[in-house]
């Protein structure tokens, strides 16, 4: 489990360095003339487990809808799949989230064993986990199980908190997203030097933008509290 | 915003719009063929990248296919079965085992052969896996009935190798398939920087519109209002128009009319209020003048028909006699420059040098000129005036005659003055400077009034009539004098023009 930076819903997070102030300023005249057209999917709102166990707050939730029939049959080729969680935890009203963590698994199937293996970060390091059914596999890509939040001890009783999570399946490796915004700032190689203006202008448009990930799904829980 | 604004800010716009959505749908044009090239690119290298995929798929499959027959094989190996039946038998059991290493030496792919019986233990067993390192294989078991005895358990190995390649596949598959996500949107991206580029563009130009009509419709604006302000009458008003342009030349156009729409109304009212005057300055003359000799004949009669010799009565006479002709005398020469007043002469302009007009108005004037000290600076070149010689010399008499008088009341012993001419554009100014008491800024404000005078033999004539005759050539007279600090006119007279 690692602590990710804290970022709101959005599940493309700008780079560090972009160039964020003319874009934006661009977008506002853009939005000005144009009329702005946001693309905004409402969040889905799922039921979440909260249990207090041992000073710490234990989630169980589960999506496994998202795994549509192209991502199974995906799963199913031997190839891997690798399905990131950003969690979130606010607190009712205020925007800024209280704490953000990170969760990584890959499955991959074994054509040889023919069995799933499922890989992720436990408590006391790396671990393996395999499966014989792909239904299995999929619950575990899709859920959390006691998933240790949040101690109680940052919890203010009576508060009203909620969850929000931010799943991504095959995310774009950090190389090729690198390599992307090479590719946007000189299009060409053999361009000596400077970078192309245009690129660089395109580019403040993609920085925010990019299609980080095969798929994404996005939900909230239902608030929670202490007594 | 001004219509005018509008139109700057349109014109701005299309400057500015026209050019970007030809090029926007010139760059939509190219990304598209760019676009279906990727396309078919990408065709070419999904389609073998999925069949390798499948080919990796069907080998692992086939492999296992052909272990789980050699699995088969070996159980069904008659030796072996023999062997097995014979398990009791220690010898058997030797031979058991040498049978099974036997059948790993023959496969090169196995590693381990086990005979399990039915209850799960270990009757035999055979194992050379040591040869196969796992960091560059993997195993799979693989188990197979004995007839009617138990399992026959085998180890197999296969190298590790093609996996590896398969999930090389697998993630050159993934690259790919990110690579065409990205490309998918990075046409947006160019649409939607273009517009961003578009969108800058116009609200630069819209800026520029606005700032460029701001400036020009505020300084038009002011121009209107300071029309208007003129049209109400009131000639004082001046525009200021910074930033040097048409408007501005406009402003200062505007400003010289004003001056002179002001000077030509100032002008025509006061020859308005001079004629008036002068109408009545006629009228009065005429009345005066007419019961003055009889009245004189009166005395006069009275005076010698008296033939009785009363001494006081006699005295009486004469006295009376006096002083009726005495004042008569003055209302004479009341009513003579009252009609003369009445009866100035239009004005007949002609091209006069200016050196010789004054010239010869100190010689025709010689008994003024010794009253006073004149000194004359005639201009460097020599100038034709278009002006009324005459009348002229009657502006000059007049203001010496002032600048003598002052200079005498105020008990100075002579009158110093001096005259000078001047180039200006288009005409060419008199300068009458005096060294004499000067005027109060009453006497100032009130000079060319007709009838104000501050002396008693005065009859406040003499400035009104320099005014008038003045602006009757279209010229100016303007006085700038402090009580102790003298006295200046200023006089602008034109210029006769070349060939008349
Ligand atoms: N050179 C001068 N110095 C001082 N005062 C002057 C001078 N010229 C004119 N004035 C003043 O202007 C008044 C008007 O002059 P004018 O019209 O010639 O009438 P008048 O000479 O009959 O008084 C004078 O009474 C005098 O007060
Ligand atoms: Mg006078």
């Amino acid at each position: 489990m690692r602590t990710v930076s804290p970022s709101p819903l959005s599940p493309n997070p700008a780079a560090p360095g972009s160039f964020r102030l003319p874009g934006s300023l661009l977008c506002l005249g853009l939005v000005l003339l144009f009329g702005a057209k946001v693309e905004a999917k409402p969040v889905v709102t799922k039921t979440a487990d909260f249990v207090q166990h041992g000073g710490t707050v234990l989630m169980s939730a589960g999506f496994r809808e998202m795994f549509d029939a192209r991502l199974r049959r995906r799963l199913r080729s031997g190839f891997a799949t690798t399905v990131t969680m950003r969690v979130y935890l606010y607190q009712r009203t205020i925007r800024r989230p209280v704490l953000a963590l990170s969760r990584r698994l890959s499955a991959v199937y074994d054509l040889w064993d023919e069995q799933f293996l499922v890989r992720f970060d436990g408590p006391l390091g790396p671990r393996a986990q395999r499966f014989r059914s792909i239904n299995d596999v999929v619950d575990r890509l899709t859920s959390f199980w006691r998933f240790p939040l949040v101690s109680t001890s940052r919890i203010k009783s009576g508060k009203r908190y909620y969850v929000a999570v931010v799943v991504e399946v095959n995310p774009m490796s950090r190389k090729v997203l690198a390599a992307v915004r090479r590719w946007l700032r000189k299009p060409t190689r053999r361009q000596v030097g400077g970078e192309s203006l245009f690129g660089s202008f395109v580019s403040i448009f993609v920085n925010d933008e990019i299609r980080r990930a095969e798929k994404t799904f996005k939900f909230r829980t239902q608030d929670f509290f202490l007594p | 915003m001004s219509r005018f604004g509008l139109k700057i800010v349109g014109a701005m716009l299309l400057l500015a719009v026209i050019p970007l959505v030809a090029s926007y749908f010139l760059v939509g044009q190219v990304v598209q063929v760019a676009e279906s090239v990727a396309k078919g690119q990408r065709e070419h290298l999904t389609a073998p990248l999925a069949k390798a995929a499948q080919a990796y798929r069907d080998l692992f499959a086939a492999h296992k296919q052909t272990l789980r027959l050699e699995a088969q094989l070996i159980a069904t190996d008659p030796l072996l079965l023999a062997l097995v039946s014979q398990r009791a038998d220690e010898g058997a059991h030797r031979r058991l085992q040498g049978r099974l290493h036997e059948l790993v030496e023959e496969h090169p792919s196995l590693g381990e052969l086990h005979v399990i019986d039915a209850d799960g233990r270990k009757l035999a067993s055979a194992d050379s896996s040591r040869g196969f390192d796992e960091e560059r294989y993997r195993d799979l078991k693989i188990q197979w009935p004995l007839e009617g005895f138990g399992l026959l358990e085998a180890r197999f190995f296969t190298s590790k190798a093609p996996f590896a390649e398969f999930s090389a596949l697998g993630r050159a598959q993934r690259t790919a398939r990110s690579v065409d996500m990205l490309r998918s949107d990075l046409a947006r991206f160019y649409r939607r920087a273009f517009l961003g580029l578009f969108g800058a563009a116009l609200l630069v130009a819209m800026a520029v519109g606005l700032f460029i009509a701001r400036r020009t419709t505020k300084r038009l604006s002011l121009l209107v209002k300071a029309t208007r302000q003129v049209a109400a009458g009131d000639l004082e008003t001046r525009v200021e128009l910074p930033q040097r342009d048409e408007v501005s030349e406009l402003g200062d156009a505007f400003n010289e009319m004003v001056s002179e729409l002001a000077a030509s109304r100032h002008r025509i009212t006061y020859l308005e209020k001079i004629g008036a005057w002068q109408e009545v300055a006629r009228r009065l003359a005429h009345e005066i003048k007419n019961p003055l000799t009889p009245i004189q004949l009166a005395a006069q009669q009275l005076h010698s028909k008296y033939e009785g010799d009363d001494v006081h009565y006699r005295k009486l006479l004469d006295d009376a006699h006096d002083i009726i002709r005495e004042e008569v005398g003055g209302l004479r020469r009341l009513v003579g420059e009252f009609s003369a007043f009445a009866k100035l002469p239009s004005v007949q302009p002609e091209a006069v040098d200016v050196e010789l007009l004054v010239d010869d108005f100190i010689k025709s004037h010689s008994e003024l000129a010794e009253r006073c000290e004149l000194r004359w600076e005639p201009p460097p070149k020599s100038r034709e005036l278009w002006v009324d010689r005459m009348l002229i010399k009657h502006v000059l008499l007049n203001l010496l005659e002032n600048a003598v008088q002052a200079a005498e009341d105020a008990g100075m012993d002579a009158a110093r003055v001096s005259l000078s001419a001047k180039d200006v554009k288009g005409g060419m100014v008199l300068i009458l400077q005096d060294e004499g008491p000067g005027m109060e800024k009453a006497t100032v404000e009130r000079a060319f009034d007709p009838y104000f005078s501050t002396k008693d033999y005065g009859t406040g004539l003499g400035l009104a009539i320099v005014k008038k005759i003045i602006l009757e050539h279209q010229g100016t007279i303007d006085v700038r004098s402090l009580p102790g600090e003298g006295t200046q006119f200023t006089l602008w007279l034109p210029l006769a023009k070349k060939g008349k």
